[in-house]
């Protein structure tokens, strides 16, 4: 058997030794709380020589196994100075990012009325269904977000946001308006892509993301549009320039029977660039184990700049949840890439094994 | 009595339709029977909470604010009966404990809000509800009925 593969093992080892002991004695002061959640993650390249498992943070399986692509532990601390008034950070090693720790969420929280909530600060950038907890992969059936759709190089923004959540006579309903920008220095993925240093900012981005559920039913329709400045190896080549995404989600939930689609588009107007990716998923809860099929998709337009990325997924799984809080996967992913002048990793065939959790 | 005559049946293997009625008898026998009783959301005496839709306790219980009544505080699981809140879950909260469970877990991670509280004990619960007036949670209504200070909100079903 191949020798695992970790950047950090040791590393790792260390912060699964603290995870440990506060998933054993969770901590709990009168007005802070503490959560936590983890995903330690195994897997390899069966056919072909790499796996992009996880865009933004380049997390790559080739053909030994490695527990970096897709391991990641984070903890996250909510301290209510009020009933209206919260702090919630998150902080979260990754694998893929050689386990050093990061900041995900750190903003304040003051509720207007009942329904109606401010924040400001570090958050999330909601572009996708699953942007908000992409990284809890206690919450979703896969050992991560498919990762045709999941192709962002910018993950977090500096802001504002008002978050309205109410209900519409049989339907739960929320409204999330959110302005602010990022800046990624050597940015992961496009450095990976480009083969070369690049700094990234998004900016004056404003975004809109709205969400109505019943019962068995939950859609999701969100747009962004926002400023690009990019440099390559320290020289400017876009300033400015717009962008506009754009996504919808359509769930079910019939019993036992999940459906979840979704639907992005992404556009940079001025220079030519469009892409459009989804995903469609089939899951059926039996009992604590809940198989799961998966196809999804990737397709940039040719462009003036000759960019044809193409790339599609098959993936099928099995989630266990073997008890309250800890869920066992498993999942085979079978990657075709149709790209011809921007190939990404390649054709593959990969396995994986995660150990989710939350506490 | 009733296994000396099992051990007769299953020796000569002739009724086994029988055997099999008996044996459903049995754990029928063993089994808790609820199937009579109401199931209903208690409260506090004097919490003020005067009416609530099925469709506000789920959105109580999925952990967004009661939009009927300015008295609901917070939801608590009753886990002392395993079967009852699983039908609780399939009555009212209309989804799997899988589906539940991960929703709260998203909203958790994604809005920092507080987790649902949970209670096995039948006097941790009665204890909960009258410090932390405007909590809500369900239990059957026999039960409801031997609790200090607690009144009924709604029969749930």
């Amino acid at each position: 058997m191949a020798e695992v593969q970790g950047k950090g093992v040791q590393k790792l080892l260390a912060v699964v030794l603290v995870f440990t002991i506060l998933f054993i004695c969770k901590p709990s002061l009168a007005d802070i709380k503490l959560n936590g959640f983890g995903s330690v993650a195994i897997g390899t390249v069966v056919e072909g020589e790499e796996f992009l498992a996880d865009y933004p943070k380049t997390g790559i399986y080739n053909n030994d196994l490695s527990l970096d692509p897709d391991t990641t532990l984070g903890l996250q601390l909510s301290s209510y100075f009020t009933d209206k008034f919260s702090l919630i950070a998150q902080l979260a090693v990754h694998g893929a990012s050689d386990y050093d720790p990061e900041i995900d969420w750190l903003y304040l929280n003051y509720y207007l009325t009942p329904e109606l909530s401010v924040q400001a600060g570090r958050k999330r950038l909601p572009l996708y269904y699953y942007s908000d907890y992409f990284d809890v992969g206690y919450a979703y059936y896969w050992i991560r977000p498919p990762p045709d759709v999941y192709t962002w190089q910018i993950t977090n923004y500096n802001g504002v946001s008002l978050l309205y959540e109410t209900a519409l006579g049989q339907w739960d309903a929320n409204l999330n308006l959110y302005y602010g920008s990022e800046e990624s220095e050597d940015n992961d993925l496009l450095s990976l892509l480009f083969d070369a240093s690049v700094d990234e900012t998004w900016k004056n981005m404003i975004g809109i993301v709205g969400t109505m559920s019943n019962n068995w039913l939950e859609l999701r329709l969100t747009h962004m549009h926002g400023l690009i400045d990019r440099k390559i190896s320290g020289v400017s080549v876009i300033n400015d320039i717009e962008q506009q995404f754009l996504g919808i989600s359509v769930n079910f939930t019939f019993d036992s029977l999940l459906i979840l689609s979704e639907f992005n588009n992404y556009r940079q107007p001025e220079n030519d660039v469009e892409y459009n990716a989804y995903l469609i998923s089939f899951g059926y809860q039996i009992g604590k184990l809940t198989p799961h099929i998966t196809r999804s998709s990737f397709k940039q337009e040719i462009n003036v700049l000759g960019n044809d990325e193409q790339h599609y997924t098959t993936s099928v799984g099995l989630r266990w949840d073997v008890v309250d809080n800890i869920a066992v996967k498993v999942q085979y992913d079978d990657v075709v890439d149709e790209g011809v002048i921007v190939p990404v990793k390649g054709d593959s065939s990969s396995i994986s094994f995660a150990v989710d959790f939350v506490f | 009595m009733h296994i000396r005559i099992l051990e007769q049946f299953s020796r000569s293997g002739k009724h086994p339709v029988f055997l099999l009625v008996i044996a459903m008898l049995m754990i029928a026998g063993n089994k808790p029977c609820y199937a009579e009783d109401k199931v209903v959301l208690i409260a506090a005496k004097g919490s003020g909470i005067e009416s609530i839709s099925n469709r506000d306790i789920r959105r109580v219980f999925l952990g967004l604010k009661s939009a009927d009544s300015d008295f609901v505080n917070k939801p608590v699981i009753n886990l002392y009966n395993r079967e009852l809140y699983e039908d609780f879950l399939k009555n009212v909260m209309h989804m799997t404990e899988g589906t539940y469970k991960r929703k709260i877990v998203k909203r958790i991670f994604r809005n920092g809000t507080e987790e649902i509280k949970e209670v096995k004990m039948l006097d941790e619960l009665n204890t909960h509800l009258t410090s932390n007036i405007g909590d809500i949670s369900f239990v059957y209504n026999d039960v409801a009925e031997k609790m200090h200070d607690i009144e009924v909100v709604k029969v749930l079903w």
